[in-house]
């Protein structure tokens, strides 16, 4: 397999495999000790530490099952186009839970060195969370739709 | 190469299109029956709406400056991440002009077709701009 397509695999395995499967001590398996995340929650540790603990805030905040629906790489990098489909169950970035599916999209890049993932930027977009959760509060939310029609789940 | 090819092609979109402001280079770019996943509303596919939504952003957003974090490309798709720096000059999704300004971050995957603009995806912080122009309550950080 080349370096390419492993690095594609060792994310996929990260993103569908281990995140879905709440497998916190595979992580070990697939990130660096070092791992930088340039997208960090506010209060992550660095490195590997907090690469689990934001996972874990993840899982209990969303009950996310993740989806890939792009996958493009170029030297040490690997790129993932997502969607996690689960409940806002907790509060999250000040949107207040709703208890209600949600479906959240993003995009992630990754570096890869030595066989694990050392590197991490994201885009992610709450909008569309902050809309439900303002309507599920008021009845009704002023704010329009952001034009972006969540992918279909099944 | 064919990569370099089309990311070249696309830096000319965010440099010249948006940084520069010449939103008819588009006719130039991407091609008639261009593909939008991620549409502005109203926004159908095809190339003359997305001059229009080119324009749109154009309208409401003065200056504007798309500086380019990374490019990665792969195959027929090219990625950009990229941060957008700007003022809210113009009305933008029903908010009058406020003068802010704002910093957003975004992550683009375009497709090319025989070295043009072809279908585009894409996620941007749409709730830390509208936080950042005074339409929804600021809170703390986002993540997912």
């Amino acid at each position: 397999m080349s370096t390419l397509d492993a690095n594609k695999a060792l994310l996929r395995r990260y993103k569908t495999g281990i995140l879905n499967d709440r497998d916190l001590d595979a992580l070990e398996e697939v990130a660096s000790v070092d791992y930088v995340d340039h997208a960090a929650f506010p209060g992550q540790a660095p490195g590997l530490a907090g690469l689990k603990q934001r996972a874990r805030l993840i899982w209990r905040t969303f009950d996310p099952r993740w989806t890939i629906d792009d996958v493009i790489a170029e030297d040490d990098i690997v790129v993932l186009r997502w969607h996690h489909t689960g409940r806002h169950r907790r509060d999250f970035a000040g949107i207040r839970a709703t208890g209600a599916s949600c479906v959240i999209r993003g995009i992630d890049m990754y570096r890869v060195r030595d066989g694990k993932m050392c590197e991490h930027w994201n885009v992610v977009d709450l909008y569309e969370l902050w809309r439900a959760s303002s309507a599920a509060a008021h009845g009704t939310c002023p704010m329009p739709p952001g034009g972006i029609e969540p992918p279909s789940t099944g | 190469m064919a990569d370099q090819n089309n990311k070249s092609l696309v830096r000319r979109y965010y440099d010249e299109v948006f940084n520069q402001r010449v939103p008819g280079l588009v006719d130039q770019l991407a091609v008639e029956d261009y593909v939008e996943h991620d549409p502005f509303p109203g926004q159908g596919d095809g190339r003359a709406d997305l001059k229009s939504r080119v324009q749109l952003i154009l309208d409401a957003m003065n200056p504007l400056r798309f500086t380019i974090e990374d490019v990665v490309a792969e195959g027929d798709r090219v990625v950009v991440r990229w941060v957008q720096h700007g003022a809210q000059t113009g009305s933008f999704m029903g908010i009058p002009p406020t003068g802010r300004e704002y910093t957003m971050a975004g992550i683009d995957v375009h497709r090319l077709r025989n070295g043009l603009l072809a279908e585009h995806w894409h996620v941007v912080d749409l709730f830390g701009l509208l936080q950042q122009l005074g339409a929804i309550p600021a809170t703390s950080a986002a993540g997912g």
